[in-house]
């Protein structure tokens, strides 16, 4: 995943959701075409141009000569180069990971699925950091392909458009990568595979194709984290259960869910619309939430109109809606979005400044990307307020322009945010000094020095009022045969916490994590990796001095991976 | 009752009914684990560490052992132990015994566990525990507890394991406390067929994590010899293994820097011919 972080060029503020962590693992270990096509479909990186130039290719194809493809964007390019790389070929059966993570706790991982013709099981167990179970959090899912569709019994999901009912796979944030992700509707039913403590749906899942169109439903009961009282549920989707309160609220809630969604589809168009209930009991104490939602795209040769509009029963209506135009190396998409004040879906999952249980924000963003020979260029912008009687409000913008020539990637970036500040300033007429100004700037460069030796640097300076944040970050990575080793230095000097500094962090397989600055300090991390065909162990430390009287802090983590 | 039994009696009463957390901290292993550095993947199979990995009772032959060991020098911390491996072409299985304690205060632990190969090179296990805690007028409670433990080769001679006991957080007691609950993963590697290597990380939820390293060497045929070290607390482990044609016998001292006492275990065993 280090790797895969470098040559997209990912920023620590922008990265992938676990589920599509995930999903860049298992196609690792995906030969059939047939079925990494899918899985690749619902990568934000990916674009759908990408998906559709591939399915238009035969089926006899390599995946060497599908690199080869002049169409096919860069990000595509890179992750197929990846999976020629290291998928095994078709023997693949059983994946598993162990995970452990030491940071003033252990937290354990294990996650194991076994794939047999039309048949996937998965499991995942996790103990995070101060739980006193073992396996605090087990989730399993038997997913089986049939002739008509999709069945899944266990933790399940269901992406339904554009995320105001039902999730879409997708990070709510915003950022330079969101106009990929935007124009994009959910691919329905899917197994569950994050480790989010509370988002699955458990029971069955089921999805039937026929000349009517494509039918999904979905019925199950889970227990929830939270409490209902006499006005809501309200339910914590932290996960943690390392406190005398946390534990007290774990699994107390039983919900029960049931979905139906239909979907289809023309040449131009796709249409689709989802209905779903949910109850929660807690004691004598219950609440209920329906929604309804339709949703929508509409297709030309140069453009897409897409849209979602959302009803649940406490009678508020949530529309998102956007256009997206493409020309040559120019891409624009700008997306509307209304949420009223208190909205809620089941699993509402859309574009938000403020992703909470319950929404509440009006915006407007605006993304442009130009793509003219080895630049790469971005520029996005959103504008938002909640819809509240006393609201906060903001704006973000970036510009970012990336170059890429053979071995050697170059990227500078400069970020704006102004926001309201969270304690206080919620008055009308708003004060301007209630806001604070964050600004970014960032210079990153990394280069293939030899086929052993790669290299890269960054410098990031973050200033926000009278705080300032710089760091500087250099990394050096040598891989021979199996074994790699990575060793980074990072040099911050930060004022405050306001101008912090993310940097990505050397990171194992199946890890995405970033390390926040907010103080002055030095940093030095090493990574070291062994993979064989069927077998992979790795292990990372980190330890941070502090300029202050801080103690020294010490994290590390090791990775044990087998495909048989 | 003389004192020493009363003092003795107060002292478990006090952990085995107020607080619980001290019960079942003592779990059945070889005396070859014991002695090289208590880890759990060793050359040469036992039935009785089982109990800990049941995954390797997939190399295991029909065997027996028996074992009796006093912890910390003390007449009141015996306890002893025994156990049977069967093979079986669906899932070999095995039985162990354990009882912990005196006339006062006894833990007795009884368990089956079952292990298959799964995949190539890869293998998994299953143990049901029944934990009993006997409390001379007090009463008794018993609890069953759920291992699993799995075990691969990446190479031949280099394997990976990882156990975890205790999976089902099982609770004991009026106040309900948990039994404890750990993760043990480790790697072992088997040199030159003379000498095994194995490190390992446990972690009891409730303590701080250990490591464990442990050596064997085979000078004679038939003859071992080992040695290991934990931490978190510091225990310097030491003993012998020697085989004659199908009985064993096995020697292992662990000395606790803490407390600076010195724990014994001895075993013997026999493995039926084929």
């Amino acid at each position: 995943m280090d790797v895969l972080i470098t040559e997209l060029g990912l920023d620590p503020e922008d990265g992938l959701s676990e589920e599509e962590q995930i999903i860049v693992e298992q196609l690792m270990f995906t030969p059939d075409r047939d079925r990494w096509l899918p899985l690749m479909g619902v990568l934000s990186f990916i674009t759908e141009e990408d998906i559709v130039i591939l399915q238009s290719q035969e089926k006899t194809v390599f995946i060497e000569d599908l690199i080869m493809l002049p169409e096919l964007s860069e990000p595509c390019r890179i992750l197929l180069t990846r999976m020629s790389q290291k998928i095994i070929g078709g023997t693949s059966t059983l994946h598993l990971r162990q995970m452990i993570v030491e940071r003033e706790d252990v937290r354990y991982q294990w996650r194991g699925w076994w794939e047999k013709e039309e048949v996937k099981v998965g499991v995942l167990t996790e103990r995070d950091p101060g739980e006193q179970d073992i396996a605090d959090y087990v989730s399993i899912y038997v997913k089986r392909l049939t002739k008509n569709g999709v069945l899944v019994f266990g933790d399940h999901q269901i992406h339904a458009g554009y995320g105001l009912s039902m999730w879409r796979v997708f990070p709510g944030q915003k950022g330079f990568e969101s106009l990929n992700v935007l124009p994009r509707h959910g691919k329905g039913l899917s197994e569950y595979r994050s480790s989010h403590e509370s988002w699955a749906l458990r029971g069955i899942g089921a999805t039937f194709n026929t000349s009517y169109g494509k039918w999904t439903t979905s019925a199950g009961t889970n227990l929830q984290d939270g409490f209902v009282d006499s006005n809501n549920v309200h339910l914590d989707y932290t996960g943690n259960h390392n406190t005398e309160s946390s534990v007290a609220r774990k699994n107390s809630v039983r919900e029960i869910t049931f979905s139906g969604m239909w979907e289809t589809s023309g040449k131009e168009w796709y249409f689709g619309a989802i209905n779903s209930v949910a109850g929660w009991e807690e004691g004598h104490f219950k609440d209920y939430l329906g929604a309804f939602s339709v949703f929508g795209e509409w297709t030309t040769s140069n453009s897409k109109l897409f849209g979602e509009i959302c009803k649940n029963s406490k009678n508020k209506i949530a529309v998102t809606t956007g256009v997206s135009l493409k020309y040559n190396h120019l891409q624009y998409v700008t997306a509307l979005r209304h949420y009223p004040d208190d909205f809620r879906g089941i699993r509402s999952n859309p574009m938000a400044e403020w992703t909470r249980t319950a929404l509440s924000e009006s915006g407007l963003y605006q993304g442009l990307r130009f793509s003219p020979g080895a630049f790469r260029i971005t520029v996005y912008g959103d504008i938002f307020t909640e819809n509240h009687s006393t609201p906060r409000v903001g704006y973000e913008g970036g510009l970012r322009i990336g170059w890429r020539q053979k071995q050697y990637k170059v990227r500078l970036q400069w970020k704006q945010e102004e926001k309201t500040l969270e304690d206080g300033g919620h008055w009308f007429p708003e004060n301007p000094q209630s806001r604070i100004r964050r600004e970014t700037m960032k210079i990153w460069a990394v280069g293939e020095l030899t086929s052993l030796w790669t290299l890269k640097g960054q410098v990031v300076k973050t200033i926000s009022g009278d705080e300032k944040g710089n760091a500087i970050e250099s990394q050096v990575r040598y891989k021979q045969n199996n074994l790699s080793f990575t060793g980074q230095w990072i040099v911050s000097h930060v004022s405050g916490y306001e101008a912090r500094v993310y940097i990505w962090n050397v990171n194992l397989p199946g890890e995405m994590q970033s390390r926040m600055f907010s103080a002055s300090c030095h940093s030095l991390s090493g990574k070291m990796l062994y993979q064989m065909d069927s077998f992979r162990i790795g292990g990372r430390y980190s330890i941070a001095f502090y300029n202050d009287d801080r103690k020294q802090s010490l994290n590390g983590a090791m990775v044990i991976e087998i495909d048989l | 009752m003389n004192l020493k039994i009363f003092l003795f009696t107060m002292v478990f009463v006090v952990i085995a009914v107020n607080i619980c957390s001290g019960a079942f901290e003592h779990i059945p292993s070889s005396t070859m684990s014991l002695s090289t550095g208590r880890v759990s993947e060793l050359p040469v199979f036992h039935p009785t560490d089982i109990f800990t990995n049941p995954a390797s009772i997939v190399y295991g032959d029909f065997r027996t052992e028996a074992s009796w060991g006093r912890l910390f020098n003390q007449k009141d911390l015996n306890y002893g132990l025994c156990a049977i491996s069967i093979p079986n072409r669906m899932m070999n299985i095995g039985i162990i015994g354990n009882t912990f304690g005196n006339q006062i205060y006894r833990e007795t632990i009884l368990s089956v566990s079952g292990g298959r190969q799964i995949l190539k090179n890869f293998q998994a296990g299953i143990g049901l525990s029944l934990y009993q805690l006997s409390i001379d007028q007090y009463g008794n409670t018993t609890v069953p507890g759920l291992n699993i433990s799995w075990r691969y080769t990446a190479i031949p001679g280099f394997v990976w394991t990882t156990q975890i006991r205790n999976i089902n957080a099982p609770v004991i007691g009026t106040d309900e406390e948990t039994l404890p609950q750990s993760v043990t993963t480790g790697l072992a590697t088997k040199m030159d067929g003379k000498f095994f290597a194995c490190a390992e990380w446990e972690h009891d939820l409730e303590f701080q994590g250990r490591l464990k390293f442990g050596v064997i060497y085979f000078p004679l045929n038939g003859l071992s010899l080992s040695a290991g070290f934990c931490s978190s607390p510091g225990e310097i482990t030491t003993g012998f293994s020697y085989r004659k044609h199908h009985i064993y016998v096995e020697y292992a001292t662990v000395i606790t820097q803490n407390i600076n006492q010195l724990s014994q275990q001895v075993s013997l065993g026999f493995s039926y011919p084929h």
